[in-house]
């Protein structure tokens, strides 16, 4: 076995130079990386940043222009039967058959594929036993995510594509599906999602990667990202409104200013003799400065600085 | 197979667990029947006053045998008229007569010299209520004329007949009152269960579970298989629902064989399920959907001869009527449900019905879309 072909093996997800386009629109603009085993990875990116397309390429939804897209060490395709066998996909929140009971829709699911999970086992695992014999469509927001990932997990795959799978819910609902996200990873899958949430990905992603116009501006751990795009701090407060970012600019240490609602936010690499200049700069000019606060850099602060977009966008 | 199963299953489940389409695929269809049969079943009321039509062919015009026309006229069921046998033959398959009583040549002969005589009783297969109420009426008449001639015990020898050459029965009867409405009904239901297969068709595109299933091994076959399986079983059930509320309500009589209907069922249904399938893929959004096939459903409705005879529309709408399916479907199951005259040829029937069905598959396999 050469040396390519182990480390072939060792991806669950391979990506080489993936173009796609819709009419004159590149959608996705030669896009390469890869996903190790076991690894849970997230796309990042505001609407239109390519992601969706990324994501159905991948899951065997749509054909590409050009390039090379492998999964578990296999040629991907739209009519590759055999991988989809070892694929899950969950899309987002959307009622499949509203009118069959959650166990019904699993275990319909399960005949689609050579081997498939004892349904009451897949419902118990994600906290849905008690709506076994309920009609989806009564089903809440939550639950109807739930059962979207059980459907993906109803082939016990190697590898789980979830497209915003916290999408809409309420943070216990979020974090009760987190656990179970986090239970892929300890069985061994692969996880590759799709969130709008900095606080998912910081949390369940093990790498990350940042998508803009096509193409991958970043991709790294989450702590990486945030060193490597941003070694300063942030220092935080309210300003009035007459205030514009850039009059703090010239302020010792600041490398960037922006404002946040009725925030002002200074990048700094030396917090100590910014804040010093600011208090100075606020006193000499009669400006009234409050909930003056410091924070590290996050995942947000990376994704504003790289896409140029708040991710809610 | 165990996904084709399971499937279809689901489907059926989904269909039957759903009040509201449930509602509207029986209910339409009964709901003409009941509107349009009501309607004809009252000037059927008139029909059960009226006497038991019947014709007297007397073979022999002897002053001997004069007595027998006055017998049957004096009968208060019977409304019969003395006639020649090329007449009668015409009433009967006309439907304007049930039964024809034929009194042999040497009658009067027969009668002097105590013999019995052969009396011929002819009905039409066609109607065989209506014909075997006629000869019951008939032979109960012959009965009572044998008592009373106490010293002839045995007058009559009564033969049995039905009426040759049913095709060339005259299409009045057979296509008349709930014998019409009923097979057009029926292929109203089947045309609106193969069109309206556009909107579960969109809805799954819409939502994405077309996009869902695609994720899986599952294969496309599989599931327009599904699909078409599920409507052929709403149809027939469809089916065997309005033929027996017509039998049972509307004194429908079902002339035809239940495999030819079936098998005609599975054609119609197969062919609008096909143009469904076109319009599926033409119609972006579930509105503009419902939209479209409205826009084919209530022509084909109206202009098809579904509840009245094309004939009775302006002539410069025979160019639209000859063209819907429909039309031809209604032609068929009229032919085959009523043993109605076909209005056009069998291979015609068949040939335009089968154009739409490859014509639109050939069409759907092109064009239809997925996500």
């Amino acid at each position: 076995m050469s040396q390519k072909e182990r480390s072939r093996n060792m991806n669950a997800i391979l990506v080489e130079n993936l173009k796609k386009s819709y009419g004159p629109n590149l959608a996705v603009d030669g896009i390469s990386f890869a996903v190790e085993r076991g690894e849970i990875f997230g796309m990042l990116g505001p609407n239109g940043a390519g992601k969706t397309t990324t994501v159905e390429i991948l899951e065997g939804l749509r054909s590409l222009d050009s390039g090379r897209v492998e999964l578990l060490g296999m040629e991907s395709g739209k009519t590759n039967s055999k991988l989809k066998e070892q694929v899950g996909v969950a899309l987002q929140s959307t009622t499949l058959y509203p009118n069959l009971t959650s166990f019904e829709l699993i275990e319909m699911f399960g005949t689609f594929f050579k081997k498939s999970v004892d349904p009451d086992r897949l419902l118990e695992s994600l906290g849905l036993s008690e709506k076994r014999n309920s009609l989806t469509k009564t089903l809440s927001g939550g639950q109807q995510q739930r059962l979207a990932v059980a459907l993906a997990l109803v082939n016990d795959p190697q590898l789980v594509f979830l497209d915003e799978p916290t999408t809409g819910l309420d943070p216990q609902a979020r974090r009760s599906l987190w656990e179970v996200i986090e239970g892929m990873k300890e069985a061994g899958k692969t996880v590759f999602l799709t969130t709008h949430y900095m606080d998912e990905a910081e949390h369940l992603c093990d790498r990350i990667a940042i998508m803009d116009h096509g193409k991958i501006l970043a991709m790294d751990t989450p702590q990486n990202l945030v060193a490597s795009e941003f070694p300063e701090r942030a220092i935080q407060f309210e300003a009035p409104a007459e205030c514009q970012p850039s009059d703090f600019d010239q302020l010792t240490g600041v490398t960037r200013s922006l404002r946040e609602n009725t925030e002002i936010v200074l990048y700094s690499q030396s917090v100590q003799k910014t804040l010093a200049a600011l208090m100075d700069h606020a006193e000499r000019n009669s400006i009234e400065l409050g909930d003056i606060h410091l924070r590290r850099a996050t995942l947000e602060d990376v994704f504003l600085k790289l896409t140029g977009r708040s991710m809610r966008d | 197979m165990r996904a084709y199963i399971s499937l279809t299953t689901s489907g059926l489940k989904s269909f039957v667990r759903d009040r509201g389409g449930l509602f509207w695929t029986f209910f339409f269809p009964l709901f003409f029947i009941f509107i349009f049969g009501s309607i004809f079943s009252k000037q059927g009321d008139k029909d059960t006053n009226f006497k038991v039509a019947i014709r007297i062919v007397m073979l022999e015009n002897s002053p001997a045998t004069s007595w027998v026309p006055d017998v049957f006229q004096n009968n208060p069921v019977l409304e019969s008229t003395l006639t020649d046998m090329e007449t009668a033959r015409k009433d009967l398959s006309a439907g304007k007569a049930r039964a024809i009583v034929v009194f042999p040549k040497d009658f009067s002969l027969n009668l002097l010299e105590k013999k019995p005589s052969e009396v011929t009783i002819i009905t039409d297969p066609a109607a065989t209520q209506m014909g075997m109420t006629a000869g019951t009426i008939v032979r109960t008449m012959l009965t009572g004329i044998e008592k009373k001639s106490a010293n002839t015990p045995d007058l009559f020898n009564v033969q049995n007949e039905v009426l040759q050459q049913t095709s060339k029965r005259n299409k009045q009867k057979q296509n008349e009152g709930i014998n019409f409405l009923l097979p057009g009904i029926l292929a109203m239901t089947i045309m609106q269960l193969g069109l309206f297969t556009a909107i579960p068709i969109i809805n799954m595109r819409e939502k994405g579970i077309l996009k869902r299933l695609q994720a899986t091994p599952l294969p496309r076959g599989t599931l327009v298989a599904s699909q078409v399986t599920q409507r052929l079983v709403i149809g027939v059930v469809q089916t065997l629902t309005i033929v027996t509320i017509g039998v049972a309500f509307f004194h429908f009589e079902m002339v035809g064989s239940w495999p030819i209907l079936l098998l005609l069922v599975v054609f119609g249904v197969v062919t609008f399920i096909s143009l469904g399938a076109v319009l599926s893929s033409i119609a972006k959004t579930q509105e503009t959907g419902i939209s479209l096939v409205q826009l084919v459903n209530f022509p084909m409705m109206f202009l098809s001869g579904l509840f009245f005879p094309v004939e009775i529309l302006p002539p410069f709408m025979k160019p639209i009527v000859s063209v819907m399916p429909a039309t031809y479907l209604a032609d068929l199951l009229r032919h085959v449900m009523s043993g109605a005259e076909l209005a056009h040829s069998l291979p015609t029937d068949i040939g335009i019905l089968g154009a739409w069905l490859v014509g639109c598959m050939f069409i759907a396999t092109r064009i239809f879309r997925w996500e």
